[in-house]
């Protein structure tokens, strides 16, 4: 009976099945939260409560869900497309964190009219981000090191870099802390609604996802991307250029994350004043496996997980649990989809095993 | 300060000698598990969250017990578990390596940080917690030899297992059974097994020892280096020790090297802040100098690695299209 | 001449069938006289290999027993084999490049000092000892990357025999060596005899086996068809068991009618990995609207052809011409455009992307042609079309198109990939082993789609390694053996599978005068 409910499962791969499958995670997710939260804390209805329930009870509130997700997408975005082609190439963090530098640079020091000041920053991040990408990408094609480790280096490199550049460079010591001098108005990213600080950015967000749907799915460039992440050498005897996507994707994925972080210091705030890197780029990990590397699915996951960092902040203040719990969730969810990884291409394994066998015993018939 | 007066002033000092080593150890230690598991042929990307695992669970354990000594064992522990359970994934369930890894480093950093809040009620360290930090060790004769005496004693047990480690990794690859049998999973698992030797059984030693390494890695950077925990205070070094082991050509001799190297780029980093430089920028060094240590090395080995690939394995005529 | 021998190892009743239905062994009985050097002998597919993986314990079989020294034995595994003094010496060799002669040799029993250290010295006694014992020289510290095949061979061999190996399989031990390699490896063979050491020795090279071998069991198609005394039957006769079918294929198919060259080889000689000759100064050609199939057994050059002649490999010398370009220095698919496609062997490596959609596995060629690419998006529509029509045109089994490949049938996998080479209509096709592991009625539309291009007009160059496809569906037939054609005939349907077999087989071929009917230029 099970087998043959797998059977279905595993013929059916289009988006609404991996919504599906996504929603089962966030379920045990859900699920594991909760029961952390009622261990740890010493009135659990009332922390629960705050959890789940408080990002829904003020409209303000609400909007904030919306604006937790909208980083996350953009650096989630990028990570998926970048694992699209079997790339686990991390520098999303910093590339965010150099975009958002260099749309303040712009933001501060260019002024220009209107829409066009905000445009120019938001391309100077694209390229900030884009330039993040480089060096993993040129180890990766040229000798085949591992992504992972260069785009960790570069991560610290680049966050340490943009912090020096903040703190020493471009800092307004006027003000009581770390922080760039104002933006310039014209520069400023427009809330959508009179509550909340829900901006464009939002809606950029979701352009982005959705352009980048189009090119993963629906264009000969997406086609050569996920080839070349299927099976390496499938796509280069189908006359791929691998080397070519191997760097064109790590530029792409990086390029976003640049835009998210130049979108989110232009929407949210008045000046950069982040003395730390926010982490967006290491919890993209947790929202694009949540999504199930697949663009569509980004802007739900990173709802859903802005969802559970609001929850978690009005916990954090109305309750006794830390907010900190976000940060366990999160490894849950990646262990959740690694375990998971497993249990639904059982099946497919076991195919592949028989039909291994198959030309296995041709071969070992073979002199 | 000109360069001349920084080396001579600030270099070629004792204490500078003492930052050297305390830079080096976790790297070392960290390289040496990952020279272990690289050479039986299963590589584990998540040191950096076992790092972190260990050092927060030996603080907690010495503060709790007010013992050093069971902060550390307990550390030890945790990184064999963590290690074990990673083997369990890849190996048995064959859960593809770096997604696994992946999961181990967001455990970490996860975990860590939502303990250490649990527990203490900080958001950043342990400092609240009386801990008892792993003891420097004065060697009783040796500290009264002028000059000598001051480099070789003094030091904390760590660091000295750290170097003693060196030997006793040389020792376990090339001169015991385990070790060659190792060597040989490593290189080629088919002839392994066709002798008998358990493909799996090797790969899970290799991960207790190298949890071993690790965790004592982890303890000292809460128990030795700093005196307490700090989120995040592993910064990347478990990476950084990857990236020792693979410049070392994983070998024990050649990964001490590298990772001596980068201690010093770390310590230099710290030691130019007397310059008035800015500390970011020079936190900055130890991370560019992994990045070139991997562009050398790798320029190095292309060269070297087409001549050796088609003689040591000419049964590999598995059809790669060029 | 062989008296009352002692029988060393029986095996009785084997049988073996694999999860797809393919029966390796069929209630198969073998034995072995203490002492001897028996050959088992059979074409690809016969179940020799199977039979003594069996033997060593590497595959369990699902009916029969066997007894070794005429005691009933359970081998469950390598390790059980060995306790029992079985050694087995593979293709591929089991061993660890960086270590020495000394280590590789003691891995797994490596002699200890003071418990914890391996005693190397002793190792290198115990090497040098063992050396001496089985005559078979080695430097016990030479690492083993440093070694010459034949030395190599050595190794493994003593590897085995210290042991504790009293029979020895030796799985096609002559494929790798030197002539003189041979010899020597010959010379050695028969001192082990002297001691009391059994070998089993297999093979399809009859010439060797006439040499060396006392007796020789011929399989094929799982069965035993004959044991014999080597000195009782001539190389006709084993030729002849080897080498048949048992049901003939039938396959619709009309008289060919060849146009212009489509692939012209002139003067090949491609090496392998390590340098040596594998095919041997071949020319032939092949034409528009012809099947022309390679028959041989496998491992005489057919597989470094196919990889040149699909650009795999670029260690040839010689001229190659496809659709009268040369394919010099071009690389995959560079080839593939100057009119060639291509079924590989291997199909899971590189065949199809076992993740990706059928949809995406189809469409792999014709996605980057403008055909199908609008301005900035794929023209999705016609994709579509394209890609149903493939699958009702070849009756891939399937509930979706958007189904990844890895959860079709090995047939329907190979029908992915036929279809989508076939699609492309080219006027070269190299189909290699295309229904090698595909059920009967898969491989039934795959051959007739094949015949189907021909008559389309294109020109199909077919290697298998199943006598009947290549005899049935071939217009002509060239027959390789040791790199070198030794046979062509012109009309497929008139050539005996005797006649075929001994040719396979190295025991006769044709003049040249008649092997040069193959170029057609």
């Amino acid at each position: 009976m099970f087998k043959r409910f797998l059977k279905i499962r595993s013929n059916n791969v289009n988006i609404v099945f991996e919504l599906i499958k996504m929603l089962i995670v966030i379920f045990i997710v859900v699920g594991i939260a909760a029961i952390i939260v009622i261990v740890t804390s010493k009135q659990p209805i009332q922390s629960l409560l705050s959890f789940f329930i408080g990002p829904f009870t003020t409209a303000r509130r609400f909007s904030e869900i919306f604006e937790a997700a909208t980083p996350l997408m953009f650096t989630g975005l990028g990570l998926v497309v970048m694992l699209r082609a079997n790339l686990f190439n991390l520098a999303g963090e910093g590339a965010f964190f150099l975009g958002a530098l260099g749309a303040t640079i712009v933001a501060v020091y260019f002024p220009m009219p209107g829409i066009i000041h905000i445009i120019a920053c938001l391309v100077t991040a694209i390229v900030c981000g884009a330039f993040a990408a480089l060096i993993p990408a040129i180890f990766k094609v040229k000798w085949g090191t591992s992504e992972l480790v260069t785009s960790l280096m570069m991560n610290y490199i680049l966050i340490y870099f943009v912090i020096w550049v903040i703190g020493y460079v471009i800092r307004d010591y006027s003000a009581g802390f770390i922080a760039s001098q104002e933006f310039l108005p014209t520069a400023i990213i427009p809330t959508l609604f009179s509550t909340g600080k829900l901006h464009a950015g939002f809606i950029i967000a979701l352009i982005a996802a959705a352009i980048m749907s189009v090119f993963i799915f629906y264009t000969r460039a997406g086609y050569n991307v996920r080839m070349t992440g299927e099976n390496l050498n499938f796509a280069k005897y189908s006359g791929i250029n691998t080397a070519k996507v191997i760097l064109f994707v790590q530029v792409l994925g990086c390029a976003i994350a640049g835009l998210g972080g130049a979108v989110e210091v232009l929407g949210r705030y008045d000046r950069f004043r982040w003395g730390a890197s926010p982490g967006y780029g290491y919890t993209a990990v947790a929202v694009s496996m949540l999504a199930r590397k697949s663009p569509k699915l980004i802007p739900a996951a990173a709802i859903f997980y802005g969802y559970l960092e609001c929850g978690a902040e009005i916990l954090g203040r109305e309750s006794d649990v830390t907010p900190e719990v976000i940060q366990v969730i999160q490894a849950v969810v990646v262990i959740l989809i690694a375990a998971e990884a497993l249990f639904f291409n059982w099946r497919q394994r076991m195919i592949v095993k028989a039909t291994a066998n198959d030309t296995q015993v041709a071969r070992s018939e073979k002199l | 300060m000109t360069i001349g007066t920084f080396f001579t002033s600030i270099v070629l000092t004792i204490d500078f000698l003492d930052m050297l080593l305390r830079m080096t150890t976790p790297i070392l230690l960290a390289a040496l598990g990952a020279v272990i598991f690289d050479r039986s042929g299963i590589v584990n990307i998540g040191i950096e969250g076992i790092m972190l695992l260990s050092a927060l669970t030996g603080v907690l354990i010495s503060a709790g017990a007010q013992s050093w000594i069971l902060g550390l064992l307990c550390a030890v522990l945790c990184s064999v578990f963590v290690s074990l359970l990673y083997g369990y994934f890849v190996l048995k369930l064959k859960t593809p390596l770096t997604l696994c890894s992946l999961a181990i480093n967001a455990l970490g950093a996860g975990g860590t940080i939502f303990i250490l809040q649990l527990v203490t009620g900080e958001k950043g360290n342990t400092a609240s917690l009386a801990s008892i930090s792993i003891p420097t060790i004065v060697i009783p004769f040796i500290k009264d030899i002028p000059i000598v005496g001051a480099i070789l004693s003094g030091h904390n047990i760590i660091t000295y297992l750290a170097f003693i480690s060196i030997f006793l990794v040389k020792f376990l690859l090339y001169k015991t059974p385990l070790g060659l049998r190792m060597r040989a999973v490593g290189e080629n698992p088919d002839a392994a097994r066709s002798v008998g030797i358990n493909e799996h059984k090797i790969k899970y030693t290799a991960l207790i020892l190298s949890g071993i390494l690790i965790g004592m890695s982890g303890a000292f950077m809460s128990m030795g280096y700093m005196n307490y925990f700090v989120r995040d205070m592993t910064a990347g070094r478990g990476f950084i020790a990857l990236a020792a082991e693979i410049t070392g050509q994983a070998t024990p001799i050649g990964t001490a090297l590298s990772s001596l190297l980068f201690g010093l780029m770390g310590s230099i980093g710290t030691a130019l802040q007397s310059l008035n430089i800015p500390g970011e920028l020079l936190s900055i060094i130890p991370y560019v100098s992994t990045l070139l240590a991997l562009l050398i090395y790798n320029m190095h080995k292309k060269r070297q690695m087409k001549k050796v690939y088609l003689v040591c394995h000419p049964k590999r005529n598995k059809l790669v299209i060029k | 001449m062989i008296q009352e021998m002692q029988e060393i190892v029986k095996m009785h009743g084997i049988k073996k069938v694999y999860s797809n239905g393919v029966i390796a062994c069929n209630e198969v009985d073998f034995s072995a006289y203490l002492g001897e050097i028996h050959a088992v002998m059979g074409e690809n597919g016969a179940g020799k290999t199977t039979l003594m993986k069996i033997l060593f314990g590497m595959e369990k079989p699902d009916s029969g027993e066997i007894y070794i020294k005429g005691e009933k034995t359970v081998i469950s595994s390598p390790q059980s084999a060995i306790k029992n003094g079985i050694g087995m010496v593979h293709q591929h060799f089991m061993l660890v490049p960086s270590l020495t002669v000394a280590e590789n040799m003691m891995l797994g029993m490596e002699p200890r000092k003071k418990g914890i250290m391996v005693n190397y010295s002793m190792a290198k006694k115990l090497t040098e000892e063992a050396c001496k014992k089985y005559n078979l020289h080695l430097n016990p510290s030479e690492k083993v990357f440093n070694l010459s095949v034949g030395s190599r061979q050595k190794l493994e061999i003593l590897k085995a025999l210290v042991r504790g190996a009293k029979i020895l399989i030796l799985d096609e031990p002559t494929a790798v060596l030197t002539p003189q390699e041979t010899a020597e490896l010959f010379i050695e063979l028969k001192k082990f005899r002297e001691i009391g050491i059994t070998i089993i020795f297999i093979s399809h090279k009859i010439h060797e086996i006439k040499e060396i071998c006392d007796r020789i069991t011929i399989m094929r198609n799982g069965r035993v068809m004959g044991v014999h005394n080597v000195s009782d039957v001539t190389e006709q006769q084993i030729s002849k068991l080897m080498v048949g079918r048992d049901a003939i294929l039938s396959i619709c198919k009309s008289k060919c009618k060849p146009t212009e060259v489509v692939l012209d080889i002139k003067d090949l000689i491609c090496y392998k990995n390590d340098g040596k000759v594998a095919v041997d100064r071949i020319s032939f050609s092949l034409r528009r609207g012809e099947i022309l199939g390679i028959a041989g057994i496998e491992g005489n050059g057919q597989q470094q052809l196919v990889e040149v002649l699909t650009g795999l490999s670029s260690k040839y010398s010689g001229n190659v011409k496809i659709c009268g370009n040369n394919i010099k220095n071009k690389d995959v698919h560079k080839i593939r455009n100057l009119g060639m496609s291509h079924i590989p062997q291997d199909r899971m490596s590189f065949g199809v992307a076992l993740k990706a959609s059928i949809s995406d596995n189809l469409i792999s060629e014709i996605v980057q042609t403008k055909e199908f690419n609008g301005r900035i998006l794929m023209r999705i529509k016609k994709i579509k079309e394209y890609v149903n029509t493939a699958i009702d045109n070849f009756k891939i089994k399937c509930t979706m198109m958007k189904q990844p490949v890895s959860t079709l049938s090995g047939g329907n996998i190979q029908k992915v990939v036929v279809s989508r080479e076939l699609s492309l209509a080219t006027p070269l096709v190299i189909a290699d082993q295309p229904t090698r592991g595909v059920d009967v009625g898969a491989s039934e539309l795959i051959r007739n789609k094949l015949v189907e291009m021909r008559d389309n007009g294109s020109g199909i160059l077919l290697v298998s390694a199943d006598l009947n496809e290549v005899i049935e569906l071939s217009d002509s037939i060239v027959v390789m053996y040791g790199g070198k054609i030794v046979a062509f005939i012109e009309d497929g349907s008139y050539v005996s599978e005797e006649q075929l077999g001994e040719y396979m087989l190295g025991l006769a071929s044709q003049s040249e005068e008649i092997i040069r009917g193959v170029m057609h230029v």
